[in-house]
């Protein structure tokens, strides 16, 4: 028990921007866990994406020693993401504590992103301590933002300490906070293993790594440990903890926040939420709150040069053995070749799979529209899942679909709430509640499908609230919709790689959008192209791109030669980036653009 | 066998869309022409076969007189140039006096290219030409005694309509050249025209190039490229050469040789050709791709043995391009020569550009 007695686990809820990580930086400087010499600004976020979005993708944890009365004290931070697609992951990391230091920024108060982050550390019986940041700021207003702690999220601010994370003031209160105001983890030592998987990586070395927090029990080297979700068993090949490097220990007891290696394969076998226990004698039950991560938004995505395939293969595989919620299988398009239809957590998992896949792996990519898990229920009683749209049934054999809806928060300053509320209407949305947080901010609920808002809902929401309303939704179930395929047919030639499955009373303009679009970009040719948006065989909308009249260069004498034949090969070149679509040539940037259309 | 290109860069005026290197001052005419009879004598091989000669520019009209004389007298010194050469100047209709004319003939040339360009005064005046219709028309007088006479025309002119170039194509009829080059304005980077905001419409110019092809057809011209047209039998040899891959000696800054399997081009600093100090660019020739972009302009298209023999087996390694073009009716296949068809000439790059 007095072992217990010195540990502290605790996570920092904080919204982008608001100081999380430069607060966790501090810390791990007060506490000598790093050395003054080796600081490089926000240590937890390693991949470089997280430190130029602010955000955090994988989960790092860390140890710390600290000293308070005379006695040394373990201080476990638990980093945790800060975005709704990685929700679930949240809530998982959440469980591995008992304790939540709330960043606030001073001067911008609580943001809609900490509340749903905050409601979801309450629900797991989390102990919050508020901590007001950037109070050095001129436009800083501490008073303010307690009050509105307390008004909003009604947790007492009283004791909430006033830092200044960049330089340093008062951090050292937090720390003395920690001790005093968190809980002791709970735990029997003597019980059989229990410990919660809160996130893994994937190490070349070691296999996957489980990064564990220790319920009941102990394990060290050797042991025989199962996972009890999957039900699969290895041996522990190493224990430890992060300082914030990994440094392997004898052992991880009952309290402790540290990682498990065992020679397992994939991260999929490690998956967030498992427990893991001892083979030959399991505890009884595994730690609450399990779920299967699955993937609710999908694309298309296609090397840009066709060539890249097993390049673009590769690199999906080396992502995934570190993100057991990508998925991925091969898919073939008869305009974009082979490739990959991936499924992700939401639309920023989505974008930052393709940046990395930009970015780490060098690749030109060509993705598809972003498209949601249909249910198709056919007129033969059977019911299949459809996400690629050239795989929908015909109109014939479906009795109805199905689409995934969302319930959706958003929060706004009061003055944007007739366009949001215009905008949810037009994405099909249902008007459910409104509530003022207060003078400021206003909380919006609607039933949205998903489809909508995979589209450009986020994209439009900003633009029309400067910014300042922000969006959090969570998948609420199935609901039977008027969907049809709106096919792009170039020049008589159904394109799949442009179907989209919409609703049929935006049809008609996303089909004119579509076809407008494309007239945009793609260049003429030896022939005319008709570009049609239809529904089943019914033509909704219709451009032409007017046949190429002149292609030639003028003069060609001996100066020239070099010069044009130079021409000639740039232009061979660049008719190698396009896709072939039966007789027309389609530059990789049309299906690009056709992502984000302007809805008039 | 070889060809001779000499490069004259002095000019009345500079057109507004030209992009040639021109327009040094005429005081510095005497200095040019004696670095340039130099690098004849330097490089000219003794003895050398030479079946054509074309001075061009620039305005070679502008010279004064005797230069012209000089520089072939230069040429035919060293080389061995055949008694059927076709030899050619380009000239102005400005510059073109008596004097002129007799000097040329003197020196043995047997060709002139005249540039009307339109007979629109107001375009001529617009496009910053030198000369107007009534100067065209004396200087065609005085340019009588040589037979084979070619006339240059420009289609897409700012601001020139279809009855203006249907009035040059009327007026060229009348006066009968032998042969007829038919260039579309290009608005270069660099130029007067390019600064003026100036874009080509592609649609029109192909609409003017239609209109004037038929013409021309119609009046016993043959399209033996995609811009120039001859009477039979007056095709410009020396051009010809170009699209043939012959071998030719270019003299003169920024003029351009074929030697040897070799690209060679001369810098383009005026003041050190002067003093001898130029310098040459050299890069390895690129027979198939060459072959195949130039063989294609022209109305006697590629042979395909010849291009295999350059190392481009068309009907094996581009095969699937080659059926669909000759399918939809862009290339004919006679044999062992494809050629362009009539309706593909205009946008021939967009086949040429998958073919090479």
């Amino acid at each position: 028990m007095d072992r217990l007695s010195k540990i502290r686990n605790f996570c920092i809820i904080a919204h982008i921007d608001h100081g999380k990580s430069t607060l966790a930086d501090r810390l791990m400087e007060l506490t000598g866990t790093v050395a003054l010499r080796d600081m490089t600004d926000q240590l937890l976020d390693s991949m470089d994406i997280e430190r130029e979005r602010g955000i955090t993708i994988k989960l790092t944890p860390v140890r710390m020693k600290y000293e308070y009365n005379g006695e040394e004290y373990e201080l476990n931070l638990i980093d945790t993401p800060g975005h709704v697609d990685f929700n679930y992951e949240v809530s998982r990391s959440l469980a591995a504590c008992e304790g939540a230091l709330l960043v606030v920024d001073a001067s911008q108060g609580v943001e809609a992103q900490t509340l749903a982050n905050v409601y979801l550390a309450i629900d797991n019986d989390l102990t919050i301590l508020p901590v007001i940041n950037k109070v050095d700021l001129p436009s800083a207003d501490p008073e303010g933002v307690k009050t509105e702690i307390e008004d909003v999220i009604g947790l007492d601010a009283s004791e909430a300490p006033l830092i200044s994370a960049k330089d340093g003031l008062n951090v050292s209160e937090v720390l003395k906070k920690i001790v005093e105001f968190f809980p002791s983890p709970k735990g029997d030592a003597n019980a059989p293993l229990k410990a919660l998987i809160f996130d893994s990586y994937y190490d070349n070395y070691k296999g996957a790594v489980c990064l564990v927090r220790i319920k009941d029990g102990s394990v060290k080297v050797g042991d025989k440990i199962r996972m009890m979700a999957t039900g699969l068993s290895y041996d522990v090949t190493e224990v430890g903890i992060f300082s914030p490097k990994p440094i392997p220990t004898e052992e991880l007891m009952v309290g402790d926040v540290g990682y498990v290696c065992a020679s397992i394969k994939n991260v999929s076998e490690t998956a967030p939420g498992d427990t893991i226990t001892t083979a030959i004698e399991p505890c009884l039950e595994p730690c609450p709150g399990y779920k299967k991560v699955l993937p609710v938004v999908y694309c298309g995505i296609f090397p840009a040069d066709g060539s890249k395939y097993n390049d673009l293969r590769d690199a999906l595989e080396r992502l995934k053995l570190n993100d057991a919620a990508l998925s991925f299988e091969q898919e073939t398009s008869a305009a974009l070749g082979f490739g990959f239809r991936c499924g992700f957590l939401g639309l920023l998992h989505m974008e930052i799979i393709e940046e990395r896949l930009e970015r780490e792996f060098n690749l030109d990519l060509i993705t598809t529209a972003p498209g949601v898990n249909y249910r198709v229920c056919k007129t033969n009683g059977e019911v299949v899942t459809v996400t690629n749209p050239s795989n929908l049934p015909s109109m014939q054999e479906t009795d109805h679909i199905e689409e995934p809806i969302v319930s959706a928060d958003i929060y706004t300053p009061p003055e944007y709430i007739g366009t949001i509320m215009e905008l949810c209407r037009d994405k099909r949305g249902e008007y459910k509640d409104m509530v003022y947080l207060d003078k400021t901010r206003v909380k919006l609920n609607y039933i949205i499908p998903l489809n909508e808002i995979v589209y450009d809902f986020f994209d439009s929401l900003k633009s029309r609230s400067r910014g300042y309303a922000s969006l959090d939704y969570e998948i609420k179930g199935y609901k039977e919709s008027d969907l049809v395929k709106l096919d792009i047919l170039l020049n008589n030639e159904i394109c799949d790689a442009l179907s989209i499955i919409v609703h049929r009373d935006k049809a008609y303009q996303r089909g004119r959008s579509l076809t407008e679009k494309l007239k945009e970009v793609i260049p003429r040719q030896m022939f005319e192209i008709p570009i049609q948006a239809s529904i089943g065989s019914k033509v909704i909308a219709r451009e032409t791109v007017k046949a190429l009249r002149k292609d030639v260069l003028a003069k060609c004498y001996g100066g020239d030669i070099s010069r044009k034949k130079k021409l000639l090969e740039k232009q061979k070149e660049g008719k190698k980036r396009m896709r072939q679509v039966g007789s027309v040539q389609v530059p990789s940037e049309a299906f690009m653009s056709v992502l984000k259309l302007d809805d008039k | 066998m070889r060809e001779i290109y000499v490069h004259i860069p002095f000019c009345a005026r500079r057109c507004s869309y030209c992009s040639f290197v021109s327009g040094f001052s005429h005081s510095e005419m005497p200095m040019y022409v004696r670095a340039l009879v130099r690098e004849i004598d330097n490089r000219l091989l003794r003895d050398d076969d030479i079946s054509s000669v074309y001075i061009g520019g620039g305005t070679p009209s502008v010279l004064y007189r005797g230069a012209i004389s000089l520089i072939m007298s230069h040429i035919n010194r060293r080389a061995k140039v055949r008694k059927d050469a076709e030899i050619t100047i380009e000239c102005n209709p400005d510059s073109v006096t008596p004097e002129f004319v007799s000097e040329i003939i003197s020196a043995g040339i047997n060709r002139v290219s005249v540039g009307l360009q339109t007979t629109n005064d107001a375009l001529l005046k617009q496009i910053n030409r030198p000369h107007d219709l009534n100067g065209f028309i004396r200087a065609w007088e005085l340019l009588a005694p040589i037979d084979n006479k070619s006339v240059d025309l420009m289609l897409g002119l700012p601001n020139q309509s279809k009855a203006d170039l249907q009035n040059s194509l009327k007026f060229v009829a009348e006066i009968k050249p032998r042969h007829v080059s038919l260039y579309a304005l290009k608005s270069e980077e660099g130029t007067p025209l390019f600064r003026s905001g100036f874009v080509e419409d592609g649609d029109f110019e192909a609409e003017l190039y239609d209109m004037a092809y038929n013409f021309l057809v119609s009046n016993g011209f043959e399209r033996y490229e995609v811009s120039n047209f001859a009477l039979p039998g007056f095709h410009s040899r020396h051009n010809c050469g170009y699209w043939d891959l012959i071998e030719y000696y270019g003299f003169g800054i920024s003029a351009h040789s074929l030697l040897n399997g070799k690209r060679i081009a001369n810098d383009d600093n005026f003041n050190k050709y002067i003093v001898g100090t130029n310098v040459q660019f050299t890069e390895g020739s690129d027979p198939k791709t060459e072959y195949l972009m130039l063989g294609l302009r022209t109305k006697w298209g590629v042979n395909l043995s010849r291009l295999y023999s350059y190392g481009l087996d068309l009907v094996k390694d581009r095969g699937d391009k080659l059926n669909e073009f000759i399918k939809n009716g862009y290339l004919i296949r006679n044999g062992d020569t494809i050629t362009l068809s009539d309706g593909a000439y205009y946008v021939m790059d967009s086949i040429i550009s998958e073919l090479i």
